[in-house]
């Protein structure tokens, strides 16, 4: 039977086309003019701080951060003392164990989280059962938990971990259970007319149609996890950027200190655009 | 052949509204019962009992003579807004039932490949549902059902949602593709026409709670296109049949 005979026009064009992708791309005369207040607000950082309307301990050049972080990197490294924080050349080795801390925490949050949140969503009496201990207990303040967990692990990686790890389970935990507890019958009912088996339905059904709102919550949970890194690293570390950042703090190093916001922004939003891509295929289906 | 379904004084009742009253019906094997009532008579919650989404308070639904218990592929339903999965492409919802079966690769790529083609969308096998136009998406839900080759088929208002001239062309789509291959078929719908377009004969439901006030086979011969439509004969029991339905 021809299509034409059946009057069809599909509704969108073909994936994998142009015009099935959500969101005209604007032309780039327009894209321009979002580098203009950047470019503005460098320019005013140079004239403060070059014409000595703020004092250069405050406010470095930019020239001043931008070869503090060419020493970060590129630097040679001297023998330091153990105990001191590095900073000459240290940059890779800074920038590598907060990743490093921050990816293990994730990674264990994404797990736990999702399960947890999976057999919430899934099991109406898990749900009567954990349902109010979890609401009080994402009611305390991340950082209310730090004196309590500096207790129990002591100064040190494990601390760490465990912040990082409190501050990216919740978003997680809560977009599993929500969004599977949302998963449309009708799609449940379906799976199961076409011949699923109960035991498989979580794969077949609830995991795909809850996942672009879990992966919203992964985001989210690596935000967090990425903004706990330096709280987490304040206190008994040599390495890792927070560390690196607070020695420079107690040394007076203004510039060194805005060379690690400058690269914790730029590491968040790598991240971010890395979970993105890598997840696009599986979450294409709900694009707005 | 088999693939009779059999309702046997079938009650529903929700809490205390009765919606369906001692429901008997009789599909015969290989052939389209449509059944026909008022807007909100309780003709979706007969399917879904027949389905075995859910089960009636009282009577019992049988295929073969055997009482049929949850869903099954054995009886495979599409409602008005089908059924198809949003993040799996065309020819994976396709393969769903046959894969969730266990059923070999090769016969899996062949079952779809053939639906693909009864339902004219082969060009369409890699794309996702929401690129699909209405009438496109209501015929992959039923190719998606019928891809089990299940005995029974369960239509709840399938082009319900469709315009008047797309509800045509599915109509007369769909006699083809039953003729081709029988499959016993219950018809829910409000629609008159497609009532008697499409079934061998025709049950009334009372307005609610639901119960068979009258059924009669439909005098036309079988796979009638839309030529039937200027028959005066049919246009006499169109005009009747409706007459009947709005008198509840």
């Amino acid at each position: 039977m021809a299509s034409g005979l059946l009057g069809d026009a599909p509704i969108a064009a073909l994936p994998g086309t142009a015009g099935a992708r959500s969101g005209a791309r604007r032309p780039g005369l327009r894209r321009l003019l979002g580098l203009l207040v950047p470019l503005g607000l460098l320019a005013l950082w140079q004239v403060l701080a070059s014409s000595g309307a703020i004092s250069g301990r405050l406010l470095p050049t930019p020239g001043a951060v931008l070869r503090s972080m060419d020493t970060l990197f590129l630097g040679t490294r001297p023998r330091t003392l153990a105990g001191v924080v590095p900073y000459a050349g240290a940059g890779l080795d800074h920038l590598s164990a907060s990743v490093v801390r921050c990816g293990v925490a994730w990674l264990l949050a994404v797990a736990a989280g999702s399960a947890v949140g999976l057999l919430l969503g899934l099991s109406p009496l898990f749900r009567d059962l954990l349902d109010p201990v979890l609401n009080a207990l994402r009611a305390v303040p991340l950082f209310a938990w730090l004196p309590l967990v500096l207790i129990w692990f002591g100064i040190g990686e494990g601390a760490a971990r465990a912040l990082i790890f409190l501050g990216a389970l919740w978003p997680v935990l809560v977009a599993t259970a929500d969004a599977t507890a949302r998963v449309p019958r009708a799609y449940v009912e379906t799976a199961r007319m076409l011949g699923s088996p109960r035991r498989q339905l979580w794969r077949a059904v609830y995991l795909p149609s809850a996942l672009p709102e879990v992966l919203t919550g992964l985001r989210l949970s690596l935000t967090l996890a990425w903004t706990c890194v330096i709280v987490a690293e304040l206190n008994g570390f040599t390495l890792g950027l927070g560390a690196m950042m607070n020695a420079a703090r107690e040394t007076g190093r203004t510039e060194q200190v805005i060379v690690g916001i400058f690269i914790f922004a730029a590491v968040g939003l790598a991240a971010d655009l890395v979970l993105r891509l890598l997840t696009r295929r599986w979450v294409r289906w709900a694009d707005r | 052949m088999t693939g009779e379904l059999a309702a046997h004084g079938l009650h529903r009742s929700f809490g205390d509204l009765l919606v369906l009253a001692g429901v008997d019906l009789l599909a015969r094997p290989g052939q389209v019962l449509s059944v026909l009532g008022p807007s909100g008579c309780g003709k979706s919650t007969l399917l879904r009992l027949l389905a075995g989404f859910e089960a009636p308070t009282a009577g019992q639904v049988l295929l073969d003579g055997v009482p049929v218990g949850g869903p099954s592929p054995d009886r495979g339903m599409v409602a008005q807004a089908g059924g198809l999965f949003p993040w799996l492409s065309l020819r994976d919802n396709l393969a769903y039932g046959p894969r969730a079966r266990g059923a070999p690769r090769d016969a899996v790529r062949r079952t779809v490949d053939e639906l693909l083609a009864a339902t004219g969308l082969v060009g369409f096998a890699g794309a996702l549902p929401r690129a699909l136009s209405g009438g496109m998406r209501q015929r992959a839900a039923i190719a998606q059902v019928l891809a089990n080759r299940p005995p029974v088929l369960l239509l709840d208002e399938p082009f319900g949602a469709l315009d008047a001239q797309t509800r045509l062309r599915m109509h007369e789509w769909l006699g083809t593709l039953l003729a081709e291959r029988p499959t016993t078929t219950v018809l829910v719908t409000h629609d008159v026409e497609e009532a008697l377009l499409l079934g061998d004969r025709l049950v009334l439901l009372s307005a609610r709670p639901a119960a068979v006030v009258d059924e009669l086979a439909v005098p036309f011969p079988p796979h009638r296109g839309r030529a039937v439509l200027a028959d005066p004969d049919f246009v006499r029991l169109k005009a009747d049949v409706l007459e009947r339905v709005l008198a509840g």
